[in-house]
């Protein structure tokens, strides 16, 4: 792939003499590296802004125009060496260097030196900018010498390498024309206000009603707790217990019976009665019998939510029988959107379904938690991401590539 | 079936294999090669059997919790290793291979989980299956590229041939990495449907670009002929400690707790 480069380096050759290698390769990532660091401490309040629409589109065309015309008229040492091996494993090495400080150091502001040289916020800094850049001019001469003797065996090498491009760039330039928008909507009221990502209220092009918010949840199940730390000690592997009626299981010495299981219930005179008030709360009532000690006891349970308190069952001085919070299954918001008083459509949106309207996704995000499913309020985000074609183009690319990858391994692609 | 029942399986499972093993290494005669195949492949059947089991008990795909993704690794794992074994004939792997999904298993029987039937809003999408199942068939390649590398290692030093465990080494790293681009990617086309972005740098997703950027490094390394082996076979090695942070240390990492890849316990 990349011998023909490769063959004529020397062990004694002087740094900085053609061809360059490893050596060369390392000072310019340094410098680079370097360069970052200090304009990113030399600037520090200054926050790099990339331009939107249509000068990021400038920006992309103008790169590839640069590339090419470099792969094609700069000096051959230059051009080759950036198409080379050392250089490609040198700017792989150095935006790894990058995600590495990423994953140890938080992303969020704090005060010091931590933040002065750029080190909280590395995907929006200088040495990110530079590495990102240098990338694609390595990715980009790579293509281009390969586009030179273009044949069916290169496809997968050009779908990789240039849907890496089209991904990297797509997604950096485009991330300028990204638009999110938060709402929570309130029940039987049309919305034309929502929250941009730095908090700040504007009005949308449209105005959005919530209709109906819906919440299905698991069935709430049994478990037998320690009174002290409220966790379950149910032996693991084992399956918390069922909630149904005559449904009957043993815990050491305990034996239970559900005797009647209300799923919505209101509490009245420590009794559990069947009821679909808002706030009504699963409860079961459940007979336990200790084998050795004889001990019977009977009474009801339930999880308690923002309405009724929690009611367990107290088997000794340290366990208890206990009911787990139902977690949600399902939660689904009908929307209807208006774009003018009489001109509007529903639509339904659920988590990993959202919906476009009027050039914007709008997607369920969440609900008010501590009500559940008496929640009146839906959280919905509505995102435009004019880029998103170009972005899918270059994720398509690539696992089109990687499927070749996979399918004839290296010694067929490496041939050559 | 929860998994109360499980240790009745692993034990079942383990047995067959051993014998299966013990059959290759003691009976030379080729007609009998394949008597061994079918005690290994009725090990996994073993396992399998008992996987769909729980899926079918739990309601939901298992591939919520670290202890489910453990039971999927030993299956791949363990099918791996008996497909190199009949189409190469490497009998090392093999052995390497299934003693790691033992190992996988016998992990779960000492701190086996609670059985647990929800699952979160987001995780009900049809990207969930094929997310998580390439990843785990990526995990298992890469484990044999970095098992491998370390053979390669221990040949050279001691001056003998080691060109073909090479190209086995690169040959696994080129199926595991494709596969890891297929689980990289796919995460990114569903999170886009979930949540409306196809990239939050959630600490899951900077160890996955860093283990597919180490991978990176060692393939740009090897195809350079007279790139330095030993430094691109300790990559690799390296690459597999990284790739087990992504999978088990980020459970560990105060930073990661709020991450939906959070495993649940």
């Amino acid at each position: 792939m990349h011998t023909d480069i490769d063959n004529s380096e020397k062990t004694s050759k002087q740094i900085w003499e053609r061809p360059w290698g490893f050596k060369e390769s390392i000072l310019i990532n340094l410098a680079l590296l370097i360069a970052g660091f200090v304009l990113e401490f030399v600037l520090s309040e200054y926050k790099i802004t990339l331009p939107g629409w249509p000068i990021n589109l400038v920006i992309a065309i103008g790169l590839i125009v640069v590339f090419w015309i470099s792969s094609r008229f700069l000096n051959k040492g230059i051009t080759s060496f950036l198409s080379s091996v050392p250089a490609a494993v040198i700017s792989i090495s150095f935006v790894m260097f990058l995600v590495l400080l990423m994953a140890f150091i938080p992303q969020q502001r704090q005060e010091g030196w931590i933040q002065t040289w750029g080190l909280t916020h590395l995907k929006n800094s200088w040495p990110y900018l530079f590495s990102a850049i240098y990338l694609l001019a390595v990715l980009g001469h790579t293509i281009f010498k390969r586009l030179n003797k273009f044949n069916l065996k290169n496809i997968a090498f050009f779908l990789n390498h240039a849907g890496l491009w089209i991904l990297i760039a797509s997604a950096s330039l485009g991330a300028a024309d990204l638009k999110i928008f938060n709402m929570n909507l309130v029940l039987d009221r049309a919305i034309f206000m929502a929250e941009d990502e730095n908090g700040t209220m504007q009005q949308l092009p449209f105005a959005i009603k919530l209709l109906e918010f819906d919440i299905e949840e698991y069935p709430p199940s049994l478990a037998i707790i320690d009174n002290e730390s409220s966790k379950i000690v149910t032996k693991k592997g084992d399956k918390l217990f069922d909630v149904n009626a005559g449904s009957k299981f043993n815990w050491d010495a305990w034996q239970f019976e559900i005797l009647q299981y209300i799923s919505k219930a209101k509490y009245k005179d420590g009794q559990y009665e069947s009821s679909s008030i808002m706030g009504a709360t699963p409860a079961v009532e459940v007979k336990a019998v200790n084998v050795n000690s004889g001990t019977e006891k009977s009474g009801w349970i339930s999880a308690g939510n923002f309405m009724y308190e929690k009611q367990l069952m107290p088997l000794d001085e340290t366990l208890s029988l206990a009911m787990t919070i139902q977690s949600p299954k399902k939660f689904s918001s009908k929307l209807r959107i208006f774009k003018t008083v009489s001109e509007y459509q529903d639509a339904e949106i659920i988590v990993n379904k959202p919906i476009e309207a009027f050039g914007y996704k709008i997607y369920q995000v969440g609900y008010d938690e501590k009500m559940g499913k008496w929640s009146k309020m839906s959280a919905i985000q509505l995102i435009r991401d004019p880029w998103l074609p170009a972005v899918y183009t270059g994720i398509f690319m690539i696992l089109a590539g990687s499927l070749y990858l996979a399918l004839t391994g290296k010694s067929k692609t490496n041939k050559d | 079936m929860t998994w109360t029942s499980f240790p009745l399986y692993v034990y079942l499972t383990t047995a067959l294999w051993i014998v299966g093993l013990l059959f290759l290494i003691f009976v030379k005669s080729k007609t009998y090669s394949w008597f061994a195949a079918v005690f290994l492949v009725l090990g996994v059947g073993g396992l399998a059997c008992f996987t769909i089991n729980l899926w079918i008990s739990l309601d939901r795909p298992p591939f919520r919790t670290l202890g489910e993704t453990r039971l999927w690794y030993s299956i791949f794992l363990s099918v791996i290793g008996i497909i190199i074994y009949y189409r190469w004939k490497i009998f090392w792997m093999l052995a390497y291979t299934l003693t790691l999904a033992v190992l996988f298993m016998f992990i779960n029987i000492m701190s086996p989980e609670t059985f647990d039937k929800t699952l979160m809003p987001a995780l009900q999408s049809p990207w969930f299956i094929p997310h998580v199942v390439v990843y785990i068939i990526a995990y298992a390649f890469l484990a044999v590229s970095s098992l491998t590398a370390l053979k390669g290692l221990v040949l050279m030093k001691k001056n003998m041939d080691y060109d073909p465990t090479l190209k086995l080494a690169d040959n696994m790293v080129y199926l595991g990495f494709a596969f890891l681009t297929f689980g990289l990617l796919f995460g990114a086309l569903w999170a886009k449907e979930a949540w409306g972005n196809y990239w939050t740098w959630d600490p899951k997703e900077t160890w996955a670009l860093l283990t597919w950027l180490v991978y990176l490094i060692y393939i740009h390394l090897r195809i350079r002929k007279k790139s330095n082996t030993t430094q691109a076979l300790w990559i690799l090695t390296f690459a597999f400690i990284v790739l087990l942070i992504c999978w088990f240390g980020l459970n560990y990492l105060p930073a990661a707790q709020n991450s939906v890849h959070i495993y649940t316990s």
